[in-house]
């Protein structure tokens, strides 16, 4: 008798404890909260491609439910702004980090900190000299520097004198861009590359480099304009100098400026990237890293050649205009 | 008690169970339900809404000054505008925030639109585009794009919807122009977000083409990051289905807008919706897991208070039956138990009781037998009687020998025998006139005797060795003191469902006092121990109420009476 008294004790023990799983199993969502924030690092910020990579970003925190500390620089070649960021995502333990890096060699010893520190580091849009980073969500930069001179050397008619107008040296996306560009020219041997020009992401510092190799190559047939800035400052040098006649243009993103020149035909082609995109898988990425799931290393946001012919196709629409209903 | 809990738990979750499943049932259906209102709801509010902007076409298609300005004579661009007009055409704008622009467009290239509208780019012929072919095409009606990029103006690249209509003269037919009003979002959107499909739910525009109209998060549908099931869509009629294209099911409810065409689609995660189902089964595991635990407590209780004393018991009574005779349980237990307890404990020492009490009455029947059959198996009897036949047959009495000695073995077969204490009248009769016979041989003219016993009496039963020793005590003590001849009747009759035995003699007596104490009497020769003897077992066999009585008087005779149950011979 004593024995079967606590028997039955043991069993309502057991049936509390299966029923506490029951209410905790129940009452428990799913999938674990993130609730230290993300930094995400651009490049400048007073650009309409970072702008839309921002939309992206924050598109994609609403939608996985993370915040996020977002920092910028003034310029497209302040990279030590851009460390002393990441140092502070460092001190505060962020979950993960997602950078598009304005240098490809400066960053990398602060990503080497954080990746020891256990903070996974997603690059976008350009890469950089490591492999610690677990991701990179990018355009391929060779193959559109590469559709640009397909398409350049097809306005030329496979002939003539062109000059790159690039932007910073050092940046991932100059570097790849300027490559993928001379080698498919190399395959035009008609077309000749006779200059090189750095911007440094200030459209009127375009202006001026653009003026001043006008000035040096008057037979000048083409200019290959390396980001959005870039091909800003050029078209007004073109206009400026009266040459948008007779200089094919070939740029790089969509700005609202740009796109009026290419809707007029100053500028003749436009690469166009996925900003938007690119901001939101960098965030995607992050929340997935910092989840300890798998991710890809190389998601190719992709290019396409914008010209004014097909620039208002219900496709390429929603391309150059990202849609902003207010 | 075991059965008993074996069966609650399975009863009671499978009516939950059951419950459970029935109310889910119709919680999702009210959902479903729920959901195909909503979205016909939001349908609804678009047609109204399209339906206003209509009026407002109709309001310009109807109004002779656009007519007159579309029809007036002049090439553009030197077309006088009309300040009235082209007022409205800004005000509009200015009090309707979801209107972004109206415009008219002439055929021939004549523009009227408001002054601060911007530069109408000089390269396009707006002519070329679809809002205003389609106008054309249609004639009658209005025609409602679905999303597009507005690049009539230099430097703007609004997303819009475009509502055009054309103009035409109304006797030839012909077309004089198209009326174009640009809409952004922001009505569209107010009336989308009104509605809550679950937490995460939303509601999207298609158009018969299937491009998208509005979409909450149209950015990402157009950068191919979110994809939703439109082939799908495109081809059903109105409806529900669930799909799984996410990842996580959802359920898409689809309502087609006649007026305008479009499809307007309801999207509820199914988890979300089915929170209310969801919160109902928490709350039936809960209750049963409640009610199981706390059916489990009581339980438990009452097996303490009840069942397990119960057990108790019926181990003690398992004792008491194997032979532990008068073992008490200690009353432990409240309520009933207790009094079952008292009664056990007092059935058990009542058994023991009983038992004791049977056992000394047969040691004490044996013991009367005893010495009834000591006081038959009388030595003086037997030698006396031997004497006399001794004597008798000195005497050469042959013929009383034999009697005498046929009726000594006769009594003696009797009284050896044992066997039956209960006999036919008949034998008893049989057994003391025996004895008679031989007393009556030695005692000659002493006495004589009589039998009057009922015949139908004679096969009623009786206690065997009562009417001896009586004779017995007549003979010694009542007719040998006082002298020849003496009288004894044997008697035997029922009266009052009794059988009475009586013997009878005319004696000497006794006195009162010995008739008052002949029970105390101390049992010294066998005639005393006689009268004690046959009442001591006549109620040992039948009961106190049963017995001798002793009427006698000094001098005139003693009569004792023998009070026997009527018991018929079976």
């Amino acid at each position: 008798m004593r024995i079967k008294k606590k028997k039955w004790y043991l069993i309502l023990l057991v049936m509390a404890i299966v029923g506490c799983a029951i209410i905790w199993w129940e009452l428990v969502p799913n999938q674990t909260v993130i609730s230290r924030p993300i930094c995400f690092v651009v490049k400048d910020l007073g650009q309409e491609y970072w702008e839309l990579v921002q939309k992206g970003a924050y598109s994609a925190a609403k939608e996985f439910q993370v915040s996020l500390l977002f920092y910028w620089v003034g310029n497209d070649s302040d990279v030590n702004g851009q460390i002393g960021f990441l140092g502070k995502a460092l001190q505060k333990r962020v979950q993960a980090v997602v950078l598009a890096s304005c240098d490809v060699k400066a960053v990398v010893p602060k990503i080497m900190q954080l990746t020891r520190a256990g903070i996974p580091v997603i690059t976008i849009d350009s890469s950089v000299h490591s492999d610690l980073p677990v991701s990179l969500i990018a355009t391929d930069n060779i193959s559109a520097g590469a559709k640009t001179a397909q398409v350049l050397a097809r306005l030329l008619g496979g002939m003539g004198e062109v000059a790159i107008i690039n932007h910073v040296p050092g940046a991932a996306t100059a570097i790849q861009r300027e490559q993928g560009f001379r080698k498919e020219m190399a395959r035009h041997p008609g077309v000749k590359i006779v200059s090189t020009r750095y911007s440094y992401g200030d459209p009127d510092r375009a202006e001026t480099v653009t003026v001043d190799t006008l000035e040096l190559f008057p037979s000048l047939a083409g200019l290959f304009c390396v980001n959005e800035p870039a091909a800003v400052g050029a078209a007004q040098a073109l206009v400026l100098e009266n040459r948008d006649h007779t200089v094919k243009l070939v740029g790089f993103d969509n700005s609202l400026a740009e796109i009026a020149y290419l809707e007029s035909g100053v500028i003749d082609a436009a690469v166009v990237q996925n900003p938007f995109t690119m901001g939101y898988l960098g965030v995607r990425t992050a929340v997935a890293a910092a989840r300890h799931q798998p991710v890809p290393r190389w998601i190719d946001t992709g290019s396409t050649v914008i010209t004014r012919e097909n620039m208002f196709s219900e496709e390429n629409q929603k391309l150059l205009f990202p849609f902003n209903p207010k | 008690m075991l059965s008993f809990i074996a069966i609650i738990p399975p009863v009671l979750i499978l009516v939950s169970w059951a419950v459970y499943e029935e109310s889910a049932r119709s919680l999702n259906q009210i959902t479903a339900l729920y959901s195909e209102q909503i979205t016909k709801q939001v349908s609804q509010n678009i047609e109204q809404y399209i339906r206003d902007m209509n009026d407002l076409a109709s309001l310009l298609y109807w109004d002779p000054d656009v007519r007159g300005f579309l029809t007036a004579p002049g090439k553009p661009p030197q077309i006088i505008p009309r300040r009235r007009i082209e007022g409205w055409l800004v005000t509009v704008p200015k009090i309707r925030s979801d209107i972004r622009a109206v415009y008219v467009f002439g055929h021939d290239g004549r523009v009227l639109m408001g002054p601060e509208v911007g530069e109408l780019k000089s390269w396009i012929r707006y002519q070329d585009q679809i809002w205003y072919r389609e106008a054309i095409q249609v004639k009658d009606r209005s025609v409602v794009s679905s999303s597009h990029v507005q690049n009539l103006f230099l430097n703007q690249y609004p997303w819009v919807v475009s509502l055009s209509r054309a103009i035409l003269d109304p006797h030839s037919g012909e077309v004089l122009g198209v009326i174009l009003i640009d809409l952004n979002f922001s009505v569209i959107d107010d009336i989308c977000n009104q509605i809550t499909l679950g937490s995460r739910g939303y509601v999207f525009i298609l158009d018969q083409k299937g491009s998208i109209v509005y979409h909450p998060q149209q950015q990402l549908v157009y950068s191919g990051l979110k994809t939703e099931n439109i082939d799908r869509i495109l081809h059903m009629k109105s409806g529900t289905f669930t799909e799984k294209e996410t990842g996580e099911p959802r359920r898409v409810t689809v309502c087609i807008s006649r007026a305008t065409g479009w499809r307007i689609v309801g999207v509820g995660y199914t988890r979300d919706l089915l929170v209310p189902a969801d919160r109902l089964r928490k709350t039936v595991i809960l209750a049963c897991l409640a009610a199981l635990t706390g059916g489990l407590g009581v339980l438990i209780f009452l097996a303490s208070r009840i069942a397990h004393p119960i057990q108790r018991l019926e181990r003690s009574m398992r004792r008491v039956e194997a032979g532990e005779l008068g073992i008490t349980v200690p009353v432990t237990a409240q309520y009933e138990i207790a009094a079952l307890e008292d009664a056990f404990n007092l059935m058990s020492q009542r058994i023991r009781d009983l038992l004791e009490q049977t056992r000394r009455e047969q040691e004490a029947k044996r013991k009367s037998e005893l010495r009834a059959l000591q006081a038959q198996i009388n030595p003086h009897f037997l030698y006396n009687t031997l004497d006399s036949v001794v004597w008798m047959a000195e005497s050469g009495r042959l013929q009383d020998v034999v009697t005498m000695v046929s009726a000594l073995a006769k009594l003696f077969r009797r009284a050896l025998s044992g066997g039956k204490d209960i006999i036919p009248v008949c034998d008893e009769i049989e057994h003391v006139e025996n004895y008679l016979i031989i007393q009556k041989i030695r005692y000659g003219e002493l006495f004589n005797y009589h039998l009057e016993v009922a015949p139908e009496l004679m096969p009623v039963l009786t206690l065997k060795l009562l009417l001896q020793p009586l004779v017995e005590n007549s003979i010694y003590h009542g007719i040998k003191h006082k002298g020849p001849p003496g009288r004894i009747v044997i008697r035997g009759y029922a009266k009052d469902q009794e059988l009475i035995l009586e013997v009878e003699d005319d004696g000497v007596g006794m006195t009162p006092a010995r008739l008052a104490n002949w029970r105390q009497r101390p049992p010294s020769s066998s005639s005393g121990v006689g009268l004690t003897n046959v009442e001591e077992r006549i109620q040992l066999y039948f009961g106190e109420e049963f017995g001798l009585r002793i009427f006698s008087e000094p001098d005139r005779g003693t009569r004792v009476t023998i009070n026997l149950p009527l018991k018929p011979p079976n």
